[in-house]
């Protein structure tokens, strides 16, 4: 008798990863189980817990974090070894950490993914640009990406690039005046300013409406115009999907041939339950999946799981320009400087990222000001001056994997169902800080251009929430995880849906990268299955 | 002079004699019609089920003067007085001191606050920029930004006085301004802005 499963493919995790290749697969007719450890949570309910949080620059707070899905930022859930304290903002809820993200979603170009024989640094990733492209174009139509076919993301002035098959699904959202007046005094003197593309529809697309300006892309966007990972978790259900929320797995079985047999999860009343597939995808973000597949021992002959750890460790800049420019006007991003994306300087130092923020800046600006005594009427006239003259730039940096920068499941620690929680080990290099003396430099002319007085230009390293490296891929089994379908070396039918399989980080938001990954490994297991 | 009301003494007594002392307080010293918040001396509920309308009434009398308004939001200041008294059990006893503080000063112009701090006990200081900054920011303590917990208290998100200033350029996040691609163009107050 032929063996009876539970699905055909099983994936673990309801994110924008997991969620579009769930999707990819059930409209292709296979039947599909999402597991999501959170629960789901309309957007009005996220929405009014931010209007009456009391910590609004905490992005997971109006999240749920519940003892069996915690966030990232619950005590314990990462212990840090290491000498930066590595702490992404993730959320356990159906669409993952896309409910917060920002929607930057940008596509690695040529050079990045071939950085070892181009640059002589790093690592090359096993599949070149051209075999990515038309995965780049289904993400971006399957997110209604916003962007520019004119510029050159490389930031040099030159034609297009990278190459597209196709234009951008959606226009380029109009620049703000902030945006407009930064680009013309810096970009007066050589630097050149690149529009985001990004996944915050400014025209209907999707059952989304058009981006409104808001101005709260992270934590929530109100409206639904920002894309998050629940779109999709939406689509694969309506496609025949089944999605099981409190549900966290917590151990892969393997079985006979080298394959994955089943998966164990847990919900929050403690009830373990067995599912088997003929084919599994883990997308539970770049760290829980590795801490899975470390807790599981599989995927690691190669003693790579957990290892290559890279986020986008950045600075930041805030100045008050000379002139009113209204920061806060549209969407929280637009784009910014990105003359260090690539050239020969790669070989000594990370590519640079200059983003430009367009958040309104009261709260910042009114803090800064009480803690000068400043109150009264001249509170108020302060407010409105600094608030038209605020410049936020957040910088961000290339990373190199290190075989030391590790996240591995705790030995002291446990969530309530039991299950370790993580520790990390991360430091910053010398890569990275050569790059850091180049953008203090750059920080340096911005506020000269634009006759600033520096709020902040020293704030050390910082969190950017790009998990990348955990689950390396490569071509070969003996340095790497996973191999450039994303499939593990070791199991034939274990995938990763992460961005934790990237192996060289560019300086760009990874997501899209992940989506269009993911996209891919739906086709590849849909042959098979 | 003045009888101590902290609370460990008074919180040993009924609620009804709490509150005919405090009544008797406020009368007397009410008297003293020359002081600008005659209030400032009299006794203060020390916990927050304690709060009657009239100690909100007297801590919203004391926010318009630390802020420079004349009307204030009278719910708003409810919470922020009983956040204020939860983030700080000695909260009353200390506004107290703020008060009788502006009162010998004779500050009235906010203008003139920097001044005013320079001569005063940090814990007065401390104490009116708590308030000030409950009704400017919307919240009482410090938000930490990688943490699941720590000291905020909500009191309100639109009614936060950050945002009057700025009201008629940009938004308070979450609302809009109505329309996509509004922000191509600045505001019309540029030129004076």
């Amino acid at each position: 008798m032929a063996t009876q499963y539970d699905a055909d493919v099983i994936i673990i995790g309801s994110g924008a990863l997991g969620s579009n290749a769930a999707f990819e697969l059930a409209r292709k007719g296979k039947s599909v189980i999402i597991l999501e450890s959170g629960e789901r949570i309309p957007r009005w309910k996220i929405l009014e817990n931010f209007r009456t949080s009391s910590r609004k620059s905490n992005y997971n707070d109006p999240y749920p974090n519940a003892p069996w899905a915690p966030t990232s930022f619950d005590e314990n859930y990462i212990t840090n070894t290491g000498d930066f304290e590595f702490l992404p903002g993730m959320l356990r809820l159906v669409g993952g950490t896309t409910w917060h993200w920002a929607a930057a979603t940008w596509r690695y170009t040529p050079n990045d993914m071939k950085l070892k024989s181009t640059y002589g640094v790093g690592r090359d990733w096993p599949i070149d640009y051209d075999e990515l492209e038309p995965y780049y174009q289904r993400a971006e139509y399957a997110l209604g990406v916003a962007g520019s076919d004119t510029d050159d993301q490389n930031g040099q002035g030159g034609d297009p690039w990278p190459p597209r098959s196709e234009p951008y699904p959606v226009p380029p959202e109009a620049p703000s005046y902030y945006y407009q007046r930064l680009k013309e005094r810096i970009g007066a003197e050589g630097y050149h300013f690149i529009h985001e593309p990004n996944a915050r529809t400014n025209q209907p697309w999707d059952g989304r409406p058009a981006c409104s300006g808001n101005n709260n892309c992270m934590p929530v966007c109100p409206i639904g115009a920002m894309y998050s990972g629940d779109v999709h978790a939406s689509h694969a259900e309506a496609a025949g999907a089944r999605l099981l929320t409190d549900a966290t797995a917590y151990k892969l079985e393997k079985g006979d041939g080298g394959k994955i047999a089943a998966v164990h999860c847990r919900s929050s009343n403690g009830d373990d339950t067995r599912l088997t597939a003929k084919y599994f995808i883990v997308a539970a973000n770049g760290l829980e999946t590795p801490k899975l597949l470390l807790i599981s021992d599989v995927a690691n002959s190669s003693d790579q799981v957990g290892r290559n750890l890279m986020d986008h460790t950045g600075m930041g800049l805030q100045f008050l320009a000379d002139e009113p420019l209204w920061p806060g006007r549209g969407q929280i991003q637009e784009g910014g400087i990105f003359d260090w994306r690539d050239g020969d300087f790669r070989r000594q130092h990370a590519a640079i990222k200059h983003a430009l923020t367009n958040k309104v800046p009261n709260e910042a600006v009114t803090r800064r000001l009480l803690d000068d005594l400043i109150v009264g009427p001249t509170l108020d006239e302060r407010i409105r001056h600094d608030a038209a003259r605020w410049v936020d730039i957040s910088t961000t940096f290339e990373m190199l994997p290190h075989q030391s920068n590790t996240i591995r499941p705790s030995s002291t620690y446990k969530d309530a169902l039991g299950i370790p929680t993580m520790t990390v080990n991360y430091s910053v290099d010398n890569y990275v800080k050569r790059a850091g003396e180049v953008a203090k430099k750059d920080f340096a002319n911005f506020v000269r251009i634009m006759n600033g007085e520096v709020v902040e230009d020293d704030t050390g390293w910082q969190n950017r929430d790009h998990i990348m490296g955990t689950v390396i891929m490569g071509d070969t089994a003996e340095n790497s995880v996973v191999d450039g379908d994303c499939r593990t070396w070791d199991h034939a039918n274990l995938f990763l849906s992460t961005t934790g399989v990237i192996p060289a980080s560019g300086v760009i938001n990874p997501t899209l990268t992940g989506v269009a990954l993911s996209i891919r490994v739906a086709d590849t297991i849909a042959k098979e299955v | 002079m003045f009888p101590d009301t902290a609370s460990s003494k008074t919180t040993l007594l009924s609620p009804a004699r709490r509150l005919s002392r405090r009544q008797l307080l406020g009368g007397l010293l009410g008297l003293s019609a020359a002081s600008l918040m005659p209030w400032a001396t009299w006794a203060w509920a020390s916990e927050t089920h304690q709060v009657s309308e009239k100690e909100v009434a007297n801590f919203l009398a004391l926010s318009e003067r630390l802020t420079g308004r004349e009307s204030l939001d009278a719910k708003i200041a409810g919470r922020a007085y009983r956040v204020l008294m939860e983030a700080g059990e000695d909260f009353p006893a200390r506004q107290r001191q703020l008060a009788q503080a502006m009162e010998q000063a004779g500050l009235t112009d906010m203008r003139k606050f920097k001044a005013f701090a320079a001569a005063q006990d940090q814990t007065v200081v401390d104490t009116a920029m708590a308030i000030i900054s409950a009704w400017y920011l919307g919240y009482t303590g410090t938000p930490q930004g990688h943490s699941a917990t720590d000291d905020t208290r909500f009191v309100t998100y639109t009614g936060a006085l950050m945002f009057e200033p700025t009201i008629d350029a940009t938004v308070i996040p979450t609302y809009s301004r109505g329309r996509t691609n509004y922000w191509h163009t600045p505001p019309d107050t540029l030129a004076t802005d």
